[in-house]
């Protein structure tokens, strides 16, 4: 069995790492690779950083930066934002990235998933989707675009027909709320796909963890808790142990 | 000192495990031809990608043979990283009729079908260590993280040091050849002790 993975989702935005709630009101929580070499140390499973300006066509991604940041990270790295061109994911993995993700590009052209993971290997592409709930219905959202009228789940089928190896779910509502994490969304996801699920947003405290994996998810990304609570992946490792979830002992 | 060569095969990134070395202060060189292996003490061969084109790359640079006798005859230590540990077999179903280094005797196979992972099988996953591995000891049960679709089957089962919980073979070692599946420049502690060791 493996492990149920906690992965900080954590934002670039002028060289700085932020913080965003609802996708806007960004705050800054510190530098990228102070805080990386704290996520490595405190020995994480997995890190993810989103390029937001890159990915909101602001900058070119900051290939610089994210250097500096794969140095701190004896774990897997994740990143996106800004990700056009199959040159643009060399790019990041040489800057020393595992993985990417990407969300307008698969979007707008679903053979450039083909295309990226036949050369890179499916394992190293990770498709974000952001959702919004209107009217008791969940719908595609596109930081660009707005709100799209597409399915999330047929998307994401799509995605993994495709070649994706994993998909990065953001619920926007509940995206910095610490309200806990859309179980209905996650809960809908349930057994349509065979790739993993990594649900995000809206982690208050441990126990909103324990029920999105319960709830199908097959990991969990958080921002708010590490930065603005005295939560620990640690404390969220015990409390998966605590209900038998499979998760990494530490040594 | 020490001088530790990592074989560059061209395709794979390098930077995770260079990142490794020098946070861990090891000396090393990137090898890209066989006269840049007369210089190192030990090797260690990284690797993604198939197993064919593996096997091709090393030849192109004049690694086949080199690797072969550094190991073999001048008695190198050689550690071998996923699809490296792969090379030092025989054969491998994923190209077939492609002749490995054939260090180590036996082949590398498709992973079965599971209900414990899914294929290409990527996580963080429990292992247990049957033989003191590079500074792990015997008896620990450690978690390291894998990206694989395939794996070795040693013909002779005792060289194997590592297993998975699904008993998925995770480190072999055979004198002064050794070999991890998973990743330790990516598997935190328990994976830079395995570099240290082995750089020592």
């Amino acid at each position: 069995m493996l492990k149920h993975r906690i992965i900080p989702c954590v934002l670039l935005k002028d060289w700085q790492l932020v913080k965003s709630i609802n996708f806007g009101s960004y705050r800054t929580i510190g530098h990228p690779v102070s805080t990386a070499r704290i996520y490595n140390s405190r020995n994480v499973d997995e890190l993810i950083v989103l390029d937001i300006d890159a990915s909101l066509g602001v900058d070119e991604m900051n290939i610089e930066l994210i250097t500096d940041i794969a140095q701190e990270c004896f774990m897997p790295l994740t990143v996106g934002g800004g990700i056009k061109t199959i040159s643009d994911i060399h790019k990041v993995l040489d800057a020393g990235a595992d993985k990417v993700s990407i969300n307008s590009i698969a979007l707008k052209d679903m053979n450039f998933i083909t295309k990226a993971s036949s050369i890179f290997g499916s394992q190293c592409i990770v498709c974000s989707i952001d959702v919004k709930k209107i009217q008791s219905v969940y719908r595609v959202f596109n930081k660009a675009q707005g709100l799209l009228d597409l399915d999330p789940i047929a998307l994401a089928k799509e995605y993994q027909r495709h070649g994706a190896g994993e998909i990065l779910l953001t619920s926007v509502d509940h995206e910095g709320s610490t309200k806990g994490y859309d179980i209905e969304l996650i809960k809908s996801f349930s057994n349509k796909l065979d790739i993993p699920v990594i649900l995000n947003g809206g982690m208050g405290e441990p126990s909103h963890g324990v029920e999105a994996i319960q709830n199908g998810a097959d990991a969990i990304a958080a921002a708010y808790i590490f930065h603005f609570s005295e939560y620990t992946p640690n404390d969220i490792r015990s409390e998966f142990l605590k209900h038998d979830i499979s998760v990494r002992v530490l040594s | 000192m020490n001088i530790v060569g990592i074989i560059n095969l061209g395709n794979s990134n390098l930077m995770s495990l260079t990142n490794s070395l020098d946070y861990l202060n090891v000396d090393y060189i990137i090898v890209n031809n066989e006269h840049e292996l007369d210089n190192v003490d030990k090797i260690i061969l990284p690797g993604v990608g198939s197993f064919g084109d593996g096997v091709d790359r090393l030849s192109n640079a004049g690694l086949f043979e080199k690797i072969i006798d550094e190991v073999g005859n001048k008695q190198k230590p050689i550690l071998g990283i996923c699809l490296g540990m792969q090379l030092l077999f025989e054969s491998s179903s994923e190209s077939v009729g492609k002749k490995g280094l054939g260090i180590l005797k036996g082949e590398v196979v498709n992973l079965v079908d599971s209900s414990c992972y899914k294929i290409p099988r990527i996580g963080w996953s429990s292992s247990t260590i049957y033989v003191d591995f590079l500074g792990l000891k015997k008896d620990e049960d450690l978690d390291f993280y894998f990206i694989h679709s395939f794996h070795v089957k040693p013909s002779n089962e005792t060289i194997v040091s590592i297993k998975t919980e699904e008993n998925i073979t995770a480190a072999i070692q055979m004198n002064n050849v050794y070999g991890c599946q998973f990743h330790p420049e990516k598997s935190h502690i328990n994976g830079l002790k395995i570099l240290k060791y082995f750089s020592e």
